[in-house]
């Protein structure tokens, strides 16, 4: 049976780029797979059609096994290296905890666009609730379809109060936001329609991962990662979306190349971790873990609140004597 | 005219948990039997809302016909399980005394209780709490331990019955309620006529229309009996915390307090709050009523805070001011029999009561002795088809979709889909695995995308380009 030296799961920006320095170092066999229908160009090793469903850690030393499934079958594959680049995908109406009725005509992007490439519209009057590219491709097609889109909701600026209707929803409620109170939403103003699209946040899709004990970061609900992309269990490395969820990917194929790259050299353990946290204004960081040994700075991945990607430096030095290192929104990089 | 009307020995009104559970007992005496559901489903009402727990019944109130027939109903309960499939967890439960007045409340109501219900409990220490349950608050003072306390599926439950039911010759009408009743035959049948615009007679109707029997019963004018909903608000999250044993509060006289349950499909349930309302159609969650949740059962649990909901819901339980369950004959005839006022523990005594119910009409001689030409228990389906992932959140094959769609209740529902596979209830709520089953779902069922629905009629999910509305 072939044992992989690394096996990359999804070809998304980071699992591409990825695979890409994995390639040019010369490292074999490799193995990259992807749940989505084949697509011109990529290189020999992907597998299209292809879903990892788990994962069962490997003694010490020993290589993990992660379990493939297809239309074909199910397969046990077995790799030294696996870098988890699954991705993410739209935080839906009950991760938002929006109250209110349970109709159907509620959806995040994702399904509004395979509605509409079926030749199907979503509903007879939407509501779009998002920002980002997604969020204005739905908008776009919906037009070019002949929908009616009701109103285009800034999720930064709107809160979606609660929901009405049914069958069929009926009905959105909103209020604009108060920033700096949480929650303290203004006046409510309803709007109606038939069809609520949200594509507000991300979230990272780690499925695969439950029971491996692979430590997910209570902000970004990711793995947990250091500067190197290491998860919390030896030879499962993690980048991209499913670490640094963003609408749009922007850190994905730099955390891609950072991870494969460690993946080649193997550099030392953290010897003195310092976890790293959000304050106030930023939702989330990454790495969450660094060293407080390190003798250069340390370029932090971060979301604000309003779902912006910035990255702060931490000089090299500033992490010495300390357990947590609370990222500040007023150290992110201007400019 | 011509009576081409079909007739049938026994109509059971409602596929609900009750009902079903009562389908499929009568079901081994007759083959002469139809469940009418006004819903495109089985499960559609209080049956899908609820804790998933079935009680001992050791805090029922002693000598009432709900204590009996959860007495009879855990004596089935293992046996029909197994029969059926259905799954059925043994966890226990601990209730969690965070005061003095809790505990006396315990030692001198809840354990002569449970004794004179015939449930075995044993009070405990702080300390066993903690054993039994870490996850609990260090403000526990001590507590109760209900060993035989287990979980189930309600969604599979239901179905099981009604399946059952199905391959003994019963037939399920979905979408087809009770709409108009008369009686005739010179007072030997009753005449209905559905919501779905068809008609039958039957000699006998089980009323298990759930909160919606006192309607039921009006049909025929009997308004001897008046159900109002209390509404009960639930947060799900798909991680467990490791929780593994039913975590009650102390219950105060209004309501058996909000509780922490791992489900049988894996996750954790919060709630239900208490709220009484009049609409029987208003099942909206509410921001208050949800935080309610959070902070009640954040002190029971406190890692609860940290959990992130996948979902929220609500359900209506069937409040009956008498407080005992309604079996009971009509009081205007002897055709319709009453099952009714079950308010929180349908799915727990569903197999108490549906023995109970055909104690009763084989002690009136209406049904016969049980068939000896029932179907063998059916071989469970080997893993087959195609294992294509369709369902990425809770790993989920197009071969486990295209089977459930092949069942014996006819379906063209996504919620009765994601009931009967699991499918669409991760942490994506069936966001990127939806528009592929409607697929599936349109090629096995030969019908057109814009026909399939959620849950109820009319709630569409896709829309053809150019039409108006």
């Amino acid at each position: 049976m072939t044992v992989y030296a690394a096996l990359v799961i999804g070809y998304g920006r980071a699992g591409r780029a990825a695979l890409s320095v994995l390639q040019e170092s010369g490292l074999g066999p490799l193995l990259c797979v992807e749940r989505r229908a084949p697509e011109p160009g990529a290189p020999p090793e992907v597998r299209w059609d292809t879903t990892a469903v788990g994962v069962l850690p490997g003694f010490p030393g020993e290589p993990h096994s992660v379990m493939l499934r297809s239309a074909g079958g199910q397969e046990v594959v077995q790799a030294q290296r696996v870098l988890i680049c699954t991705g993410g995908h739209e935080v839906p109406r009950e991760g938002l905890g929006i109250p209110g009725t349970r109709p159907s005509g509620i959806m995040t992007g994702v399904m509004a666009e395979e509605l509409m490439a079926m030749g199907l519209l979503p509903g007879y009057r939407v509501v779009l609730y998002g920002q980002g590219t997604r969020a204005r491709r739905v908008a776009d097609r919906l037009r070019q379809m002949g929908g009616r889109l009701v109103a285009e909701l800034d999720p930064v600026t709107t809160e979606l109060v609660r929901v009405e209707g049914f069958p069929r929803l009926q009905r959105v409620w909103v209020a604009r936001r108060s920033h700096g109170a949480e929650g303290g939403a203004g006046e409510e103003t309803g709007i109606d329609c038939d069809t609520l699209v949200i594509s507000a946040q991300l979230q990272p899709g780690v499925h695969l991962l439950k029971g491996t004990g692979v430590i997910l970061d209570e902000y970004t609900r990711g793995p947990q990662v250091d500067p190197w992309g290491r998860t919390s269990l030896p030879g499962v490395w993690a980048a991209g979306t499913c670490v640094a969820p963003l609408l749009e990917g922007e850190f994905s194929a730099e955390l891609g190349c950072t991870a494969a790259g460690a993946m080649v050299r193997e550099p030392a353990a953290i010897s003195r971790p310092v976890r790293l946290v959000p304050g106030k204004g930023l939702r989330w960081v990454v790495p969450h873990l660094a060293d407080a040994g390190a003798t250069e700075p340390l370029r932090v991945y971060a979301c604000t609140g309003r779902g912006e990607a910035v990255t702060v430096t931490i000089p090299a030095g500033a992490l010495q004597d300390r357990d947590t290192y609370v990222v500040e929104a007023e150290e992110v990089n201007r400019g | 005219m011509a009576d081409r009307v079909p007739t049938f020995d026994v109509a059971v009104v409602g596929g609900g948990i009750v009902g079903c559970a009562i389908a499929h007992r009568l079901s081994r005496h007759t083959r002469s039997l139809v469940l009418l559901e006004r819903a495109p489903d089985v499960c559609e009402g209080t049956s899908k809302a609820n804790s998933g727990i079935v009680h001992t019944g050791f805090d029922a109130k002693p000598g009432t016909l709900e204590a009996r027939l959860l007495g009879v109903a855990r004596r089935l309960w293992p046996t029909l399980a197994e029969e059926l499939g259905i799954p059925l967890i043994r966890t226990g439960a601990v209730m969690v005394a965070r005061s003095p007045a809790d505990m006396d409340y315990i030692q001198n109501t809840l354990v002569p209780g449970a004794a004179a219900n015939g449930v075995e409990v044993r009070v405990l220490t702080r300390e066993e709490v903690l054993q039994l349950a870490p996850h609990v608050t260090d403000r526990a003072v001590g507590g109760l331990h209900i060993p035989g306390e287990s979980l189930t599926d309600p969604f599979w439950a239901t179905r099981a019955f009604a399946e059952a039911a199905a391959r003994n010759g019963a037939e399920i009408w979905t979408e087809n309620g009770a709409e108009a009743m008369e009686i005739v035959d010179g007072g030997t049948a009753i005449r209905i006529r559905t919501t779905g615009g068809r008609e039958l007679k039957a000699r006998k109707v089980i009323n298990a229309a759930g909160l919606w029997s006192d309607e039921v019963a009006r049909l025929i004018g009997d308004t001897s009996f008046r159900l109002t909903p209390r509404k009960g608000q639930f947060l799900l999250s798909e991680d467990d915390l490791g929780i593994q044993v039913i975590t009650l509060p102390v219950p105060n006289p209004k309501s058996k307090g909000i509780l922490v349950t791992p489900l049988a499909i894996g996750g954790l349930l919060m709630g239900p709050t208490a709220e009484d309302q009049e609409d029987k159609t208003d099942f909206a969650t509410t921001r208050e009523g949800l935080a309610r949740v959070l902070e009640e059962t954040s002190q029971l649990v406190p890692a609860v805070a940290k959990v992130k909901p996948v979902r929220a819901f609500a359900g209506l339980r069937a409040v009956y001011a008498g407080g005992d369950y309604i079996i009971r004959p009509s009081e205007v005839t002897p055709l319709m029999l009453h099952v009714a006022g079950i308010r929180s523990t349908g799915v727990s005594a569903s197999p108490g009561i549906a023995a109970y119910v055909a104690e009763l009409l084989q002690k009136e001689g209406f049904l016969p002795p049980e068939r000896t030409d029932l179907p063998p228990r059916p071989e469970w389906a080997a893993e087959e088809g195609s294992s294509e992932v369709v369902c990425l959140c809770r790993n989920i094959t197009r071969g486990e979709i295209e089977r459930a769609l092949s069942g014996p209740i006819p379906i063209r529902s996504l919620d009765a889909v994601k009931r009967r596979t699991g499918a669409m209830l991760g942490e994506c709520q069936g966001n990127q695995c939806m528009v592929r089953i409607m697929q599936i779902m349109t090629e096995k069922l030969g019908i057109k995308p814009t026909e399939i629905i959620k849950h109820a009629a009319g709630s569409y999910v896709a829309v053809a380009p150019g039409e108006e509305r």
